[in-house]
């Protein structure tokens, strides 16, 4: 039995929410001027014009800054195009 | 937000530039090792400007000989860097301090005392009074009792019909009005008329005891009676 199998099966048991136990990031946008995500696990690339987080999340836009970063949650700054799932 | 701004004001932080071709792994390193970083700034290839507080620069200093980076500090802010600034002009800031707490001190006396109002009496009587009573320049604002004062004053001196008391800034005001009896017969005592000595015309007439005579804008010859003492008891 997959690992990913076990997890859910106890989700549903015990009605969890799902982002508690899931490595999923959740992610909160504000228009195109910030993103807020959380449950992020490492940065892997930092450019001016993407970031792109462990989850394979990809955030394009230009002027990138992280404002606010904690070891589970950052904010990120700046104009956004578009954000991706690879 | 604001809160949390004041706290890094307060405790003091640093902005540095780190260099190198892992800044990814050293933000990741530093979060891994619970240090607080912010405002996290691509510049271009390579160099990230961050902020983080001052207390965790030797952390950095780790965590860039693992990565390979180059950290450079840009600037230092906050209450510990500016007591620094003035550290070695103590004097100065104690001295200003001291003249601060001088200028509040000396406003909350009275440095000057201005008698103005009408009456026949020489000024130095009003001072004496006042002197009498302890105010002079130099004394507390909060000293000043202007009910019990004037209560006393009025009891010594009762030519003296009213005082006002004012104070602005630092500039005491005292307003005396002098007690004008109604004229009495030399002789006796007793009230008498009062009589024109001069032709004119009335501009202004008040009684308070006797009978009105002459109104406002009546033409009055030298001698004519003015007031008549008629009806005072």
């Amino acid at each position: 039995m997959a690992k990913g199998d076990f997890r859910e099966k106890i989700q549903k048991a015990m009605e969890i929410p799902v982002e508690l136990l899931s490595s999923y990031p959740r992610i909160t946008l504000l228009g195109n001027e910030s993103v807020f995500i959380e449950n992020y696990q490492s940065i892997v690339e930092y450019e001016k014009t993407l970031i792109r987080i462990s989850n394979n999340v990809i955030v394009y836009g230009s002027d990138l800054n992280v404002e606010e970063i904690t070891s589970d949650e950052m904010l990120i700054v700046g104009k956004i195009k578009s954000i991706e799932f690879e | 937000m604001f809160l949390q701004n004041t706290y890094r004001f307060t405790v003091g932080y640093v902005e540095i530039q780190v260099e190198g071709y892992f800044v990814e792994r050293f933000l990741n390193l530093c979060l891994n090792r619970n240090i607080e970083v912010w405002d996290i700034n691509r510049k271009y290839d390579g160099i990230i400007i961050l902020k983080l507080h001052h207390y965790d620069l030797e952390k950095i200093n780790e965590i860039a000989e693992v990565t390979k980076t180059e950290v450079k500090i840009l600037k230092k802010n906050g209450v510990p860097h500016i007591a620094n600034l003035y550290s070695k002009r103590k004097i100065f800031l104690m001295i200003s301090i001291l003249v601060m707490i001088l200028i509040y001190l000396a406003s909350q006396r009275i440095w000057q005392i201005a008698i103005i109002g009408d009456f026949s009496f020489p000024l130095e009587e009003i001072e004496n009074e006042l002197l009498m009573e302890k105010v002079k320049v130099g004394m507390h604002k909060d000293d000043l009792d202007f009910d019990s004062i004037k209560n006393r004053i009025y009891v010594r001196r009762s030519d003296i019909l009213w005082m006002g008391f004012e104070i602005n800034g630092v500039k005491l005001t005292v307003e005396v009005l002098e007690r004008t009896d109604p004229p009495k017969d030399a002789l006796t005592g007793k009230p008498c008329d009062i009589i024109s000595d001069k032709d004119g015309i009335i501009a202004k007439i008040f009684v308070r005891e006797g009978t009105k005579l002459k109104n406002v804008g009546d033409v009055v010859v030298k001698g004519e009676t003015l007031v008549s003492r008629s009806g005072i008891l």
